[in-house]
């Protein structure tokens, strides 16, 4: 027994020691597929260290492997309303600017600027990439065009019986959808307001809830319509022109959308904050930024590498590229408070159950 | 056989670790307050049962348990027949036919369920080959279909081994003594047979009770199933207060189905040979 018990120890002793390396390490926690590898690896190279690149599929498994803290991270990119929740939870600590030097020769755009200025998350982020939320339809249909172009946000909410229509299943964006469609705020507390949205949401009889899945459903056909954020539509589009598919799908944002921003933050439990900084400041350099987003194919948040995608080169000039274009109506969500998140989650379970 | 005892330690100290402790932790959290991610003080708290009062929850539990009655039913009334016919058979062609039924179960479930999502859109293999399609993917059919897909073996294999071992002397027996084939089928093979179709019931029953991928993928969210609301419960939610200590109690709830079950497969099949 003994001898068995020394040979565990011994085992797990060796296990515990080839785990150890003597470079410095940085624990990153963003979506998956989200942030060009080789500059990963450049950093890696030019500073010496190693970064780990942990994926994850939504805001709400960020914030509870954030919380799990069975990994301490030391850059996360959530979006806008979760890193609102994170500094509400006293989970973040404040960038800290003076180190990013490069942030300094990058201008934020200005409009993307005043929505989050709003909030009050502008001290703990530094923004990674925006977007909004729209519907992407399938075009061997080419009614569905106009209709949608005409109806916006009512394509999606009363046209259930003739179309195939599928609904996010996140409590925030499907309420927001609704909240749209009926014409109020994406962050509405207003109970009537909201009773409305479940109304809405109950009556849509959608086909099909889903989350990344929904614009894959769309262009196989057996949608003929979702609610997307503008990245799953980005995604799939650049895909077909690398490989020379014909695109049989389309993106429309209505006129008032919600926009998202994902943003990186450094959690108050970092470990390497100063390496954290270094790796933020590293994608802030012009020609990592431009890099990195073109590698993305979302739309950057400075004016500049905005710039650089939409010019020849890079080519990033179609219509819905522009996440906030002149004359358009752009919400972003905030956390709000907890009664009113149990209260969406409620309004979606209930939704769902009603059919 | 003593000295073997102790090569079975490490197995005892995974199972401590990685079965017992989480189920105490599951225990707990359903009966407290406690915060998983943040271990402190708790205190004893049974507002977590208002949950069950949830229409969705109760739509979600309802819904499982039918479809895991019908599957299991159905997988009875195809599996039984199909067991029968293999101990029919010569030894040969019984293996070949066996394999095939195992074979399945060596792909990944996700990948078998893919398989079933490929076939159930409008423009699968089947559009192709015979320009039929079954676009059924949201509905309850689809998630009925592929559950009894995928559990189907699991019927079959229990009431097939004791089928199987049925001693031949004992329907001769029957015959000897003027049943005629349906009587020997009914007053002897059947109940022979029974623990083997207890076996098959509890292993159709449970996982399809418990089902949680499948019912997302075919079933496109629109037919909630508890599976999906306990998961739904600890990852999505798990951000919210007390959503995880429901998603605990839902999940022993749950438990409580297996644990029963085991009790009664026990019953009625002492030296567990129909579980393979």
């Amino acid at each position: 027994m003994k001898k068995f018990l020394l040979l565990l120890v011994v085992v797990s002793a060796t296990l515990a020691l080839i785990g150890c390396s003597q470079k410095p390490k940085l624990y990153v926690l963003n979506w998956g597929d989200y942030m060009d590898p080789e500059l990963i690896l450049a950093f890696e190279k030019e500073y010496g260290v190693s970064v780990s690149y942990k994926p994850a599929g939504s805001n709400e498994e960020m914030a509870t492997l954030l919380q799990a803290s069975t990994t301490t991270y030391d850059i996360v990119i959530p979006s806008d309303y979760m890193i609102d929740k994170l500094v509400k939870e006293d989970m973040l600590q404040p960038i800290n600017f003076e180190l990013l030097t490069n942030f300094e020769s990058l201008d934020v755009i200005d409009r993307l600027y005043d929505l989050y200025a709003a909030t009050n998350i502008a001290p703990y982020v530094v923004p990674y990439a925006w977007g909004t939320i729209g519907i992407l339809y399938n075009t061997t249909n080419p009614i569905l065009k106009a209709l949608i172009e005409q109806q916006g946000w009512a394509a999606l909410f009363e046209f259930g019986s003739t179309y195939k229509v599928g609904m996010y299943d996140s409590a925030r964006d499907a309420v927001a959808a609704a909240l749209l469609y009926k014409g109020f705020h994406v962050n509405s507390s207003d109970q009537s307001e909201l009773d409305q949205a479940e109304q809405a949401l109950k009556d849509a009889n959608f086909n099909a809830w889903g989350e990344d899945n929904l614009k894959g459903l769309v262009i196989s056909g057996n949608l003929d319509m979702a609610l997307v954020y503008s990245g799953d539509y980005f995604s799939e589009y650049y895909v077909a022109l690398e490989d020379g598919i014909a695109i049989n799908f389309d993106f429309y944002v209505p006129e008032s959308t919600n926009v998202w921003m994902d943003a990186m933050v450094i959690p108050k439990n970092a470990q390497n904050v100063e390496l954290a900084h270094k790796f933020i400041n590293f994608f802030l350099r012009e020609d990592i930024a431009i890099a990195n987003s073109d590698y993305i194919g979302y739309a950057p948040c400075y004016t500049s590498v905005y710039d650089a995608l939409i010019s020849e080169e890079y080519g990033y000039d179609f219509e819905t590229f522009n996440p906030y274009p002149a004359g358009s109506v752009r919400q972003m969500y905030v956390y709000g408070t907890d009664d009113r998140q149990s209260k969406i989650i409620a309004i979606l379970n209930r939704a769902k159950a009603a059919r | 056989m003593k000295t073997l005892r102790r090569y079975s330690f490490p197995y005892l100290i995974w199972m401590i670790l990685f079965v017992l402790v989480p189920t105490l932790f599951l225990v707990v959290l359903a009966f407290s307050d406690l915060s998983l991610y943040r271990l402190s003080a708790f205190s004893i708290r049974f507002d977590n049962f208002a949950i069950f009062q949830e229409s969705y929850i109760i739509t979600a539990l309802s819904n499982s348990l039918i479809y895991a009655f019908v599957v299991t039913i159905l997988s009875f009334l195809i599996g039984y027949p199909v067991a029968f016919y293999l101990t029919t058979l010569s030894e040969k062609t019984k293996k070949i036919l066996i394999a095939l039924l195992i074979l399945p179960l060596w792909t990944n479930m996700l990948v078998r369920i893919t398989a079933w999502e490929r076939i159930f859109s409008p423009n699968s293999i089947f559009t192709d080959i015979f320009n039929v399609s079954i676009p059924i993917l949201g509905t309850q059919a689809a998630v009925v279909i592929g559950l009894l897909a995928l559990y189907l073996p699991f019927m079959v294999f229990p009431i097939f081994s004791v089928l199987d071992k049925l001693d031949p002397k004992m329907i001769e027996a029957s015959k000897d003594l003027g049943a005629n084939d349906t009587q020997t089928f009914i007053k002897v093979i059947f109940p022979l047979s029974l623990g083997g179709v207890v076996s098959g019931f509890i292993m159709t029953f449970l996982p399809s009770l418990t089902a949680f991928a499948l019912p997302e993928t075919l079933g496109w969210r629109r037919v909630p199933m508890i599976g999906m609301e306990i998961q739904k419960k600890f990852i999505i939610e798990g951000f919210q207060a007390f959503s995880i200590n429901q998603g605990a109690l839902i999940s022993i709830l749950i438990m409580l189905f297996s644990i029963a079950s085991f009790i009664l497969i026990t019953r009625v099949d002492k030296e567990g040979e129909t579980l393979i």
